[in-house]
């Protein structure tokens, strides 16, 4: 129950900010989608287009929950909580996934509407179990990020330093096999990489099962990883008194 | 006993912020917590409260060993945040209690009635719709206390709960406490404002460098000022010097303070002689406060 409460909390919140939403959810595609606009989009390039805005999002709404929680005060109460914070933290990283996900669809859905570029993609049902997947692996990087960035006080840079490379180490911009190899290998743990490999597949018709099953392990290493170091955070926390009461 | 504290330690680098504190306090009973700024209140608020780890010692809050134990502390503490954060600014109040809530382990059925009714216990009702940034410190301290309250905690730990309030809003967040007293709850209060401790407190500890100085009744605690009243003089031309008495003399006038150990109409009466003769311009009589004992006994 705490899971969904949380959830249904971290979108009231983000409702809430909705500048913050639009700038994420709606102007970052949309500027994505103008650059891609100038030669004829395709569903490779709309796919990667929605995935750099959902990581870009990711990055800067689920991974930064827990230090904006801190920084307003109201991470110490969620601890001295009788649920478990993990829970908690989950619910709310998932609840900004989804809410930033569906406003990306919607914006991008839209915009190739109104600009009257048709997408075809060609295995729908298996483009959207790789969407269902996209949300999860958010929720799982926002989870992890969350928690890490929390043990650093360079939270925030630490946040504007993960855009990028993970873009690239996706192959979001560029194909990962143009990356100089010695990098390569880097990409292999990154599962937004396999997810936007097998949403690719979807779309064009030959979905790579074998990258869902990487991109579905890797997120649920996230989670682990995530956990623990949420419970390193929190230990921390408690030896150092870190969490102020006010 | 709902809190019991045995040898309890804290250090942070090099500074003992808590040492060898023990102390109990029994079920129902208002105990304050005073302190100089560093003298440990907000550590021991703290480890009582689960966030921060003890260095040694140990303290149990009802049978539960906040270490060990530390689930089943928070399912029976209530925790009072002072200062301008812990809430979710662009949320609602109502939004805000229901959430804080939830995470303190109460369940669907019923919420809302139980946010309702805790909203309208701290005056809350009519602005719980409106986003919390909105609000008054005054306000946000009130939802505070809701936050603290609203799964029914058996123990209470408020820290400075009055903190920038203005006269109005302290009195009215001391009164709905006084309320909550009712219900048999126990309470440790930390605060500055010593006018908290004198309307709420049963019982004073008194931290210094990390130790308990002093733990006593609040009456027997306003006793170690050492004097029940303070009476002051002023007047013109001659003074009088009457014994354990302090002259202020400016030009032709003075001013006489005096200290009495019992304030009754024999010592109105042995004044009244001491001053016969002196032309007296204006008598106050001061009791003495908590105020006093505790400047005394920190200064000393």
């Amino acid at each position: 129950m705490i899971f969904f409460a949380a959830m249904r909390h971290q979108m009231a919140l983000m409702r809430a900010s909705w500048q913050f939403l639009v700038l994420l959810g709606v102007l970052q595609p949309v500027v994505y989608l103008l650059i891609v606009l100038s030669s004829n989009p395709t569903a490779a390039t709309v796919t990667a287009v929605m995935l750099m805005s959902f990581w870009g999002s990711t990055v800067w709404s689920g991974a930064g929950i827990l230090r904006r929680e801190k920084m307003e005060g109201t991470l110490a109460p969620t601890m001295l909580g009788v649920r478990d914070p993990r829970l908690v933290l989950l619910g709310k990283t998932t609840g900004a996934s989804l809410l930033i996900l569906v406003v990306i669809s919607a914006t991008v859905s839209l915009f190739l509407l109104l600009s009257g570029h048709a997408v075809v993609i060609a295995m729908p049902f298996w483009f959207a179990v790789g969407l269902a997947l996209v949300a999860v692996t958010g929720t799982a990087a926002g989870f992890l990020l969350s928690c890490l960035f929390l043990l650093s006080r360079y939270g925030p840079q630490l946040s504007a330093l993960a855009v990028a490379p993970v873009t690239l180490l996706s192959g979001l911009l560029i194909p990962v096999s143009v990356l100089p190899g010695w990098i390569q290998p880097l990409s292999w743990v990154i599962n937004l990489r396999w997810v936007q490999e097998f949403l690719g597949g979807a779309a064009r018709g030959a979905p790579d099962f074998t990258a869902l099953g990487l991109g579905a392990v890797l997120t649920v290493v996230y989670f682990v990883l995530g956990a623990v170091a949420f419970e390193r955070v929190a230990v921390l926390a408690r030896k150092e008194g870190t969490l102020d009461l006010s | 006993m709902s809190i019991v504290v045995e040898g309890l330690s804290r250090s942070f680098g090099g500074v003992r912020a808590l040492d060898d504190v023990s102390f109990e306090v029994a079920s129902g009973e208002v105990v304050a917590l005073l302190g100089v700024n560093g003298a440990g209140k907000t550590t021991l608020t703290k480890i009582l409260s689960t966030l921060l780890l003890p260095g040694g010692g140990s303290a149990r809050i009802m049978g539960h060993d906040v270490v060990g134990e530390a689930k089943a502390c928070r399912s029976v503490t209530g925790v009072v945040f002072g200062g301008d954060g812990g809430l979710y600014g662009r949320l609602s109040g109502r939004d805000n209690l229901r959430f804080f809530a939830m995470l303190a382990g109460l369940g669907r059925r019923g919420l809302r009635a139980r946010v309702d009714d805790a909203l309208e216990r701290v005056g809350l009702g009519a602005a719980a719709d409106r986003a919390v940034q909105t609000y008054s410190k005054g306000m946000r301290q009130r939802l505070h206390l809701a936050v603290g309250f609203i799964a029914s905690p058996q123990v209470l730990l408020l820290d400075e709960p009055t903190v920038g309030l203005d006269v109005i809003e302290a009195q009215r967040l001391r009164d709905t406490v006084r309320d909550l007293r009712t219900s048999g709850l126990t309470v440790l209060l930390t605060s500055h404002l010593l006018v908290d401790v004198e309307q709420l407190a049963d019982r004073v500890l008194l931290l210094q460098d990390g130790r308990i100085a002093e733990d006593l009744p609040l009456a027997s605690f306003t006793g170690l000022a050492g004097y029940a009243a303070l009476v002051v003089v002023r007047g013109r031309g001659p003074h009088p010097v009457p014994r354990d008495a302090t002259v202020a003399v400016d030009g032709d006038t003075w001013e006489l303070s005096l200290r009495v150990r019992r304030w009754d109409a024999s010592v109105f009466a042995e004044l009244g002689q001491e001053l016969a003769g002196y032309e007296v311009s204006d008598l106050s009589v001061r009791e003495v406060r908590l105020e006093d004992a505790f400047t005394k006994l920190a200064t000393a």
